[in-house]
């Protein structure tokens, strides 16, 4: 029996408070770029896609975060329906947004990729990281 | 984010456990691969529906694919969560 080495314990929790801090970084960053080049109109709708994956990132954290205080990783049927309706809601969301012209669909999905972008980011430091020991 | 209750218990019986990057795993990907399906869908569905002038019928349809795409992800994902 042993658990994680002290170090990848580490890394593991840098890596869950640091992307949320990437992911909001950048929608504010990509919102005041985009409203400075290309209009408000275009700020907006990349902040409502920011904040749309920032939404999506921590809902499904804390499903995980459900599974994993109950000590059941087999998952239940509530949290397969929170899961479905996460995706649900983001469906319609999206739905509304290019269907009613509400917004930039360009800009939405800008502050929606902020996500692959932090990802990145993270995975980058911590090559960087690793690389340091 | 990665419960330490879970990771004991899971050490206990398997040595040094994969489990909480697994978790991370499935956090990004599901994370990703929520919006995509779904974007890649609608987008798909609106192209065509803009060369056959049939909006809104077949973008809801892909939008439907991808809602059902990202959820089959989603299904194998949990399950290779729960796998040892």
């Amino acid at each position: 029996m042993s658990e994680l080495p002290a170090t990848e314990k580490e890394l593991l929790a840098g890596a869950d408070r640091r992307l949320p801090r990437f992911i909001v970084l950048l929608a504010i960053a990509g919102t005041g770029v985009s409203a400075w080049q290309w209009g408000r109109e275009l700020g907006i709708s990349f902040a409502v896609g920011g904040g749309l994956a920032y939404v999506n990132y921590r809902w499904i954290v804390a499903v995980v975060d459900t599974l994993v205080q109950s000590q059941r990783v087999r998952p239940t049927r509530r949290t397969y329906l929170k899961l479905f309706a996460t995706l649900a809601l983001l469906a319609a969301g999206l739905y509304v947004i290019f269907t009613a012209r509400l917004l930039s669909p360009v800009g939405v999905l800008g502050g929606l990729s902020v996500l692959v972008v932090a990802i990145l980011m993270e995975s980058v430091y911590q090559l960087f990281l690793t690389g340091r020991e | 984010m990665l419960g330490t209750e879970t990771e004991a218990a899971v050490a206990k019986t398997q040595g040094p456990s994969p489990q909480p990057w697994r978790q991370l795993s499935f956090i990004l990907t599901v994370a990703f691969v929520f919006p995509a399906a779904l974007v890649i869908g609608y987008g798909i569905g609106w192209w065509l529906d803009s060369k056959l002038g049939t909006r809104p019928l077949l973008s809801l349809l892909f939008l439907g694919i991808g809602f059902v795409a990202a959820l089959l992800e989603l299904f194998r994902e949990l399950k290779r969560l729960d796998r040892p």
